[in-house]
């Protein structure tokens, strides 16, 4: 299997989808800076004026109040946290139903056996799909701190993330490694996204059609969370879709985030697994 | 190496497409299948190879049964349907890292298997650009490039000019001198009953006869 899984990894981030999804990602990513840019502008004169040395920060202008993922009044955020599973599929979700079609699949089945061929593959889109997700989040920062300053958030300017979100109390005293933590967690969330791709098995005769099957999986699951926090009045986002950004609208706990992830990694191994070693034997 | 096959059918959606099977075949031979269009020829590689199973029936390798004690034969090339390759790989690329999986041959034998079957080794073109023939050869170096003890080829001539259908000919002749099981359909009835050396005729899913060249 280790040999299968080196091939499989190598076919997932040696192909031009892989390549483009990320750029796609960054271009995306890069509004935020944009965004970033223009308001050190208007404020830089003012921080400079000032002359403000001070470990917080009175304008609200930190790196870890801009980076995208907590940054709730970016253009650039809203925009990458709606794709991001499509993003996330791009890169190899639609391997399966390619090598199905066309006949690869009876070569490497019959060298590796199903199971095999299964495992492998479903770690190898949940790489690509992670990295595609996590890589402009991670890219996204490191470009923001050329020029954004390196100063705790205060919670004063932060309104967003309070008690009963995501290692609230870490992302107001150790901020950068919350933000490490964080693109782990995009990179998990995109992983498993991806992994839902084998959800459509090869019902579907177009690979665009793959690649879309995990957003419209999870605007479906939106939904139903939506009606079901109305109807019960919660106050925790339940909504995978939402989850992958670090500021949703209702609060975050560690527990919702990782059982998101665990449930969608769990969703569509299970369900792929039947497919593909199951199913498709029949 | 021997293969048999024990009342084997095989329903699709109510439709039977394979009918009462029953057959054995053993190493050092080749074994055609013929029939019309849709008989069951590729549907019952399908089952040999393991990529199927049967509704009802065994087939078994060497005494071990398909789906009970092993999911593929331990030894199998195949060339089903069209052959299909990473397209953005050159040829050598794409057989080294199906080779990859399971380590039986090294990049030696690989340049050689393409040489054999007419394809230059280092020739830069991905298979995107292959032309059709150049794709049957690489699928048939695809098949044979391990040595397998079971060899299924579904149309090896597809494409090919008759220089190309010469040397797979050859080739294919030297699997089964080597010992190999191979079983190939092939529309060109002359081509299938000069290479085989026992031909099963297929309608409708149930082989009707054998004939022995």
């Amino acid at each position: 299997m280790k040999t299968g899984l080196k091939a499989e990894l190598w076919k997932a981030l040696h192909n031009p989808m892989f390549y483009a999804a990320l750029i796609l990602g960054c271009l995306i990513s890069s509004i935020n800076v944009v965004e970033n840019l223009i308001t050190a502008e208007q404020i830089k004169s003012i921080i400079f004026a000032e002359d403000h040395t001070g470990s917080q920060s009175p304008w609200g202008f930190s790196l870890f109040l801009l980076w995208m993922p907590v940054n709730g009044a970016s253009y650039g955020r809203y925009l990458f946290y709606l794709v991001w599973p499509v993003l996330a599929a791009m890169p190899f979700g639609w391997s399966y139903l390619q090598e199905r079609r066309g006949g690869l699949f009876n070569q490497l089945v019959s060298r590796m056996g199903r199971k095999s061929y299964y495992v492998t593959k479903y770690i190898a889109v949940f790489i690509s799909g992670g990295l595609v997700v996590a890589v402009p989040v991670l890219l996204n920062l490191l470009v923001n701190a050329t020029f954004c300053p390196y100063v705790l958030p205060n919670i004063l300017n932060m309104l967003r993330i309070s008690d009963g979100y995501f290692l609230s109390e870490l992302y107001f005293t150790v901020p950068w490694a919350y933000a490490l933590i964080w693109c782990g967690v995009d990179f998990l969330l995109g992983g498993a996204a991806a992994g839902l791709c084998f959800v459509a098995g090869t019902r579907l005769r177009l690979q665009v059609m793959t690649i879309l099957t995990p957003f419209a999986l999870l605007l479906v699951v939106d939904a139903v969370c939506t009606a079901l926090r109305s109807r019960f009045g919660w106050n925790v986002e339940l909504s995978p879709l939402q989850l992958a950004t670090a500021v949703p609208n209702y609060f975050n706990p560690e527990w919702v985030v990782g059982s998101a992830c665990l449930i969608l990694a769990f969703v569509g191994f299970g369900i792929g697994y039947w497919q593909v070693v199951h199913h498709e034997l029949a | 190496m021997k293969l048999n096959l024990e009342h084997v059918n095989k329903t699709i959606k109510k439709a039977l497409v394979l009918d009462d099977v029953t057959m054995t075949l053993e190493g050092g031979h080749i074994y055609g299948l013929k029939g019309p269009n849709g008989s069951g020829k590729t549907m019952l590689m399908r089952v040999m190879a393991g990529l199927i199973r049967p509704t009802s029936g065994r087939v078994c390798v060497d005494g071990r049964q398909l789906g009970r004690d092993m999911d593929f034969p331990p030894s199998v090339g195949l060339l089903l349907e069209n052959p299909s390759f990473l397209p953005n790989h050159t040829g050598l690329k794409n057989l080294e890292l199906l080779a990859g999986i399971q380590h039986r041959v090294t990049s030696v034998n690989i340049r050689q298997t393409l040489q054999d079957v007419g394809l230059n080794p280092d020739d830069p073109r991905t298979f995107r650009k292959y032309s059709l023939g150049m794709k049957q050869r690489l699928g048939i170096a695809a098949a044979i490039m391990e040595q397998p003890d079971l060899i299924l080829v579904d149309e090896p001539t597809n494409a090919l000019d008759d220089n190309g259908i010469q040397q797979i000919c050859t080739l294919l002749r030297r699997e089964r001198d080597r010992g190999a099981l191979l079983i190939l359909s092939c529309h060109d009835a002359s081509i299938l009953e000069d290479l085989s050396d026992e031909i099963f005729h297929i309608y409708d899913g149930k082989v009707e006869r054998r004939t022995i060249s």
